[in-house]
């Protein structure tokens, strides 16, 4: 039995190889799909399915680092108040201090890698768990950014800083596609950021030692270090580029609304959480892809998306996506038991 | 005549097919202490585990009061008045001594907990056993030798008539030990029968009446203590044919590859240790539980810290303080315990087999799957390791196969001193060969090898040398021409 199936693993190709192993996940999301196709008028258009994803860019991007932090077996709840503090930084920067473009953007980032060092160096370092660790730079990432904004919105002027994420990428000949029938349709910039970090981390998790790493530490962390793999290193590594890719989302989100409250990416480590999880990976560390992933991600977006199109309160919606973590999780640990 | 308090008879267990025990007959009477005596691995543990309902004996019988009684449960070896205290301190450290004996079967008052009822009844044991402890201490505040004490306080807390002990003194100092026999005098008293078991022969000698000498799972010999004569114990417990499926062959040994001057490692008990192994040379340490051999092995590593000493690699001294810096200087360590420190199970074998060794596979998003095969495709003609792809997870293989994995990873960065610690524990008989082969023909391309085992055949038929150690000294070393089972037992047991 098991030498067919190895066998069977290696012959196949990578497609058929990524829908073997996400299956569950694959059915859920086009179950979703049917249901909110059938269900509502406006769900399954082109223009929706276009802003349903625009509007989960910013927590792909996120879910990168997060995606790290859960496969070594730790998390980071900590990316919210990062996005938070970040954007407002950049916008306070722009819009108080006219400070120059180029600068601001380096600013906001360097903010994003700070709070990543200092939750890595917690965790790998002192030995902090990574909850209390990422709960306690949580608090103080959005106390920061209170402090900065003084609870008053700061709104953005600066054209170059909106162009951002305010850029759009016409695609001709879909004009037939959208809601009015005369313009084409266009994709915001920030689809493209989010697939290309998508698949950035899919390199640096697949294709360099890093990877290997970071899957060593999170499958048995004694056996990494008696590989001669320096632990604390790689443990700490992975929430410094968490901390970038916050940074990213944030002037992203910021340069969107092209304003920043105090209370901006508040609660985006749920989402980003429920999205790795409900992709399949492993909340004890070392299993996990950027394919599931991504389909965690779609899941996210879909539910939040159709229940809105539905006219459901958003509150029920907080309701339905707890459902939808359990309902995976208990998927996971079921397949888990059988196996063994 | 009076009934047996306990008497197991015709006990079997087998695990898959390695046969642990084979018809073993134990008895015990009341009031009286009963020695368990025999090797690491001659199925002590495995006995006490059936009696105290952890495992399910294949086959026989158990007694007690000259009823026959079935086991299967730990509650059920608890309703029947056995108590079983483990080497291992399971106590909640942050609770009292009351809390913790009454853990579980707690006494209640209007439906709350009656926590003065239970430090009562705790004060008047500790204060009936003679010793000088207060009920309501928190556990974590005692030292480790009375954290033991009071789990023995614990196990005879309800109603015992059996009590076991495995090893209760590894961790004791002499007067936690002279309390420890002070409470085994007073159960005897009260008609409770002791089981103990100990390598430590001048305790046996002393609190025992009488000695069960175990090997490879039968009974060797029954002997009242008064009767022993420690050279007829230790020729019982070893005195097993050497079996032929070791292979050693003559080749030169070369210059010393590492040397190690007065290693200390306080914080494990690890005190002046010196030896030294050359190039093309298999040296063994040979030591009993407990002697510090894995965590001298360690030390050396890089994963404990030394407190000082020196380590001489060529004639030169280096410094290694992680596993990284050892395996940079060529010494690398194949652990005892594949699955916790050697494999990362959920992986496959390729990932394990590369993880030491990924900066030679893998260069900036380049991996070289071909590299990386042939060493896989290598080492798995040359081991005979019994896989159908390199993408087997490892957890899946036999134990055989996952260390021929372990030792892979680790010769394919050809080191210059290799550590193998227990290398064939848990390993078939047709595995065990095989990985001696292996270590022949490392020793013949002139790897410095180490081998810690606690097989005592091992390293008669495997060494050019050995270290005997006991409690983190060496406590001697032997040429291979003045190697004998009972050199290296009274070396090992040889305690001042």
């Amino acid at each position: 039995m098991a030498n067919n199936k190895s066998i069977a693993v290696k012959d196949s190709n990578a497609v058929v190889n990524y829908f073997k192993k996400n299956f569950g996940v694959i059915l859920g999301l086009v179950i979703l799909n049917v249901i909110f196709a059938v269900t509502t008028k406006n769900y399954f258009t082109a223009s929706n399915i276009l802003t349903m994803l625009q509007n989960n860019a910013v927590n792909a991007i996120i879910c990168c680092g997060m995606l790290m932090a859960i496969l070594m077996g730790q998390i980071d709840i900590s990316v919210g108040s990062t996005v938070g503090l970040t954007g407002m930084v950049g916008a306070y920067l722009i819009t108080n201090l006219h400070c120059n473009f180029f600068l601001a953007l380096v600013i906001s980032l360097l903010v994003g890698l700070i709070i990543g060092l200092i939750n890595g160096f917690c965790i790998a370092y002192l030995k902090i768990p990574a909850f209390v660790a990422t709960l306690a730079t949580m608090s103080i990432g959005r106390g920061v950014c209170k402090i900065i904004s003084k609870g008053i919105s700061i709104r953005i002027r600066d054209d170059a800083y909106n162009a951002i994420a305010g850029t759009k990428i016409v695609i001709p000949g879909t004009e037939a596609l959208s809601a009015n029938g005369r313009v084409p349709l266009s994709v915001s910039v920030i689809l493209i950021y989010a697939i290309i970090l998508l698949a950035l981390t899919w390199l640096l998790l697949n294709k360099t030692k890093f990877g290997y790493y970071i899957y060593a530490i999170g499958g048995n962390e004694t056996a990494a270090k008696y590989s001669g793999i320096d632990t604390k290193l790689y443990n700490l590594l992975p929430y410094v580029i968490t901390g970038g890719l916050c940074a990213v989302g944030g002037i992203i989100w910021a340069s969107k609304l092209q304003g920043v409250q105090s209370t901006l990416g508040e609660s985006f480590e749920m989402d980003a959480i429920s999205a790795v999880v409900i992709g399949g990976t492993s909340m004890s560390g070392g299993s996990g892809t950027v394919g599931g992933t991504i389909i965690g991600i779609l899941i996210i977006a879909v539910l939040s998306n159709g229940l809105n199109v539905m006219g459901v309160n958003s509150f029920w919606q907080d309701v339905f996506k707890g459902i939808i973590i359990i309902v995976a999780v208990v998927i996971d640990v079921l397949r888990k038991s059988k196996k063994r | 005549m009076a009934e047996k308090l306990l008497k197991m008879t015709n006990i079997c267990k087998s695990f898959g097919t390695n046969k642990v025990l084979d018809g073993i007959e134990i008895e015990v009477d009341k009031g009286e202490v009963v020695a368990l005596l025999g090797e690491n691995g001659a199925g002590k543990s495995t006995l006490i585990k059936i009696l105290g309902g952890i495992y399910h004996a294949d086959q026989g019988e158990i007694y007690i009061d000259g009823e026959l009684k079935t086991i299967n449960s730990v509650s059920d070896a608890g309703d029947n008045g056995i108590r079983i205290i483990h080497q291992e301190i399971v106590l909640v450290p942050d609770r009292s001594i009351a809390a913790n004996v009454f853990l579980g079967r707690e006494y209640k008052k209007n439906g709350l907990i009656d926590s003065k009822r239970m430090q009562r009844e705790t004060q008047a044991l500790i204060d009936e056993l003679g010793i000088p402890l207060r009920a309501n201490t928190l556990v974590r505040e005692l030292p480790l030798g009375m954290q033991q004490i009071v789990e023995i306080i614990k196990a005879i807390s309800a109603e015992a008539k059996i009590v076991v002990m495995d090893e209760p003194t590894s961790s004791l100092s002499h007067a936690e030990t002279e309390t420890l026999f002070g409470i085994i005098q007073r159960l005897t008293k009260k008609g409770v029968g002791v089981v103990y078991i100990s390598h430590r022969l001048d305790e046996l000698f002393r609190i025992t009446d009488r000695i069960l000498v175990i090997r490879d799972g039968i009974s060797v010999g029954n002997v009242k203590t008064k009767e022993a004569r420690r050279e007829e114990l230790v020729n019982m417990m070893v005195g097993r044919e050497l079996t032929s499926y070791y292979t050693r062959n003559a080749h030169d040994v070369g210059d010393i590859a590492l040397e190690v001057k007065d290693f200390c490692n306080e914080a494990d008990g690890i005190s002046n240790v010196n030896f030294h192994v050359r190039y093309g040379e298999v040296v063994g340490f040979a030591g009993l539980v407990g002697a510090k051999r894995t965590e001298t092995m360690k030390t050396i590593f890089g994963v404990k810290k030394k407190t000082s000493g020196k380590l001489l690699l060529d004639g030169k001294e280096v410094k290694i303080n992680k596993p990284s810096d050892a395996i940079k200087q060529g010494i690398v360590y194949a652990s005892e315990d594949r699955k916790q420190e050697g494999l990362v199970l959920m992986n496959d074998i390729e990932f394990n087999m590369g993880l030491a060794n990924l900066d030679e596979y893998i260069k900036f998003l380049h991996i070289d799957k071909k590299a990386w095969g042939e060493m896989i495709k290598e080492y798995k003609e040359k081991f005979s390791i019994k896989i159908t792809s390199s993408k087997q997870i490892a957890g899946d293989l036999s134990g055989g196969n996952q260390q021929k994995v372990v030792l892979s990873k680790w010769l394919a960065l050809h080191p210059k001193v290799i550590i193998l610690d227990e290398p064939t524990r848990g390993i078939d008989v047709g595995s065990k060969s095989e990985i001696y082969e292996i270590i022949d023909e490392l020793a013949a391309n002139g790897c410095a090898i180490i081998i810690v085992s606690s097989e005592l055949p091992e390293i008669i038929n495997m060494c050019n040398r050995c270290y005997v150690m006991c409690e983190g000294k060496v406590s001697g070393e032997l040429k291979e021409a003045d190697f004998s089972q009972e050199a290296i037992m009274t070396m090992a047991t040889n305690r001042e």
